[in-house]
């Protein structure tokens, strides 16, 4: 367990899923990149309970020329357990998910669903229009979406033929 | 390599995280399925073999994904039992169990 917490602030606009030929490979990343986290944070149960552990939710970012789209999976945690914060262009999205009464009260046979408390920082490209994000929460999934601002949008310029 | 041959690809399986955990008279089967449409979840129980597929469709830039995963019963579930309910991205599958393996209470005469 460390001393200070660890809050990794990632890049928004680094994602790049151009490649198809690791599409398939996606999905074991991200199981690995989870396995990898786990071991490092090095606190597994070191830090309260099992159910009480830090984790961090898996999130999707894409882009297109109009705005990026960050998808944040939150299974299982209502909209009151979700917060979402701008501070000098890092955009901060932290929580709670409470492991539900059948969990404390019947046998556990098996747990791999995370709870416990979570924080996730991206630093926005200057492009975004901060003033027009937008955040919407259904069926365990959070969707962030971060407009362009008007003059980065691209766009065609006409080449004129003297 | 353009963006729709990234589309042509088929959608990406995943293996939803679970918990299960045993009441008296039940096992409560919860998967995380985050962003899936409810009409788009199949569960199934067949032979003993709890089998749950969900597709949550692709949306703007984001492929899509499909969520697998199968699990074997014990003798002691009753299968016509099985009941889903699908609430804020959590599939749960509530199996009971058969009147005999229920914990009963002996009186001591």
């Amino acid at each position: 367990m460390s001393l200070i917490k660890r809050t990794p602030t990632m890049e928004l606009s680094r994602w790049n899923s151009e490649f198809p030929a690791f599409r398939g490979l996606l999905s074991l990343q991200h199981d690995m990149n989870r396995i990898v986290d786990e071991f490092f944070r090095g606190d597994l149960l070191a830090d309260g309970s099992l159910f009480q552990r830090d984790w961090s939710p898996a999130v999707d970012i894409t882009e297109n020329a109009e705005r990026y789209t960050l998808n944040a999976e939150l299974p299982g945690m209502s909209k009151e357990d979700v917060q979402v914060t701008l501070e000098n262009n890092v955009l901060t999205i932290r929580g709670q998910k409470k492991a539900n009464t059948e969990q404390k009260e019947g046998d556990v046979h098996r747990i791999e669903r995370r709870y416990g408390s979570f924080e996730r920082s991206f630093t926005l490209p200057a492009t975004v229009d901060v003033n027009r994000i937008d955040a919407q929460y259904k069926d365990g999934v959070l969707t962030l979406t971060l407009p362009k601002a008007e003059e980065a949008k691209p766009r065609a310029i006409d080449v004129k033929v003297r | 390599m353009t963006r729709s041959d990234i589309e042509q690809q088929p959608l990406i399986t995943l293996t939803p995280a679970v918990s299960i955990v045993e009441s008296k008279d039940a096992f409560l089967v919860s998967l995380d399925i985050p962003g899936a449409q409810k009409e788009r979840i199949s569960v199934n129980v067949e032979h003993q073999l709890l089998s749950v597929t969900a597709e949550v469709p692709a949306q703007g830039e984001n492929a899509g994904k499909q969520y697998r995963r199968e699990f074997t019963l014990a003798n002691d579930i009753e299968p016509q039992s099985a009941d889903a309910h699908y609430e804020l991205g959590v599939l749960t599958v509530t199996l009971r169990k058969k009147e005999q393996f229920k914990p009963k209470q002996i009186h001591i005469q």
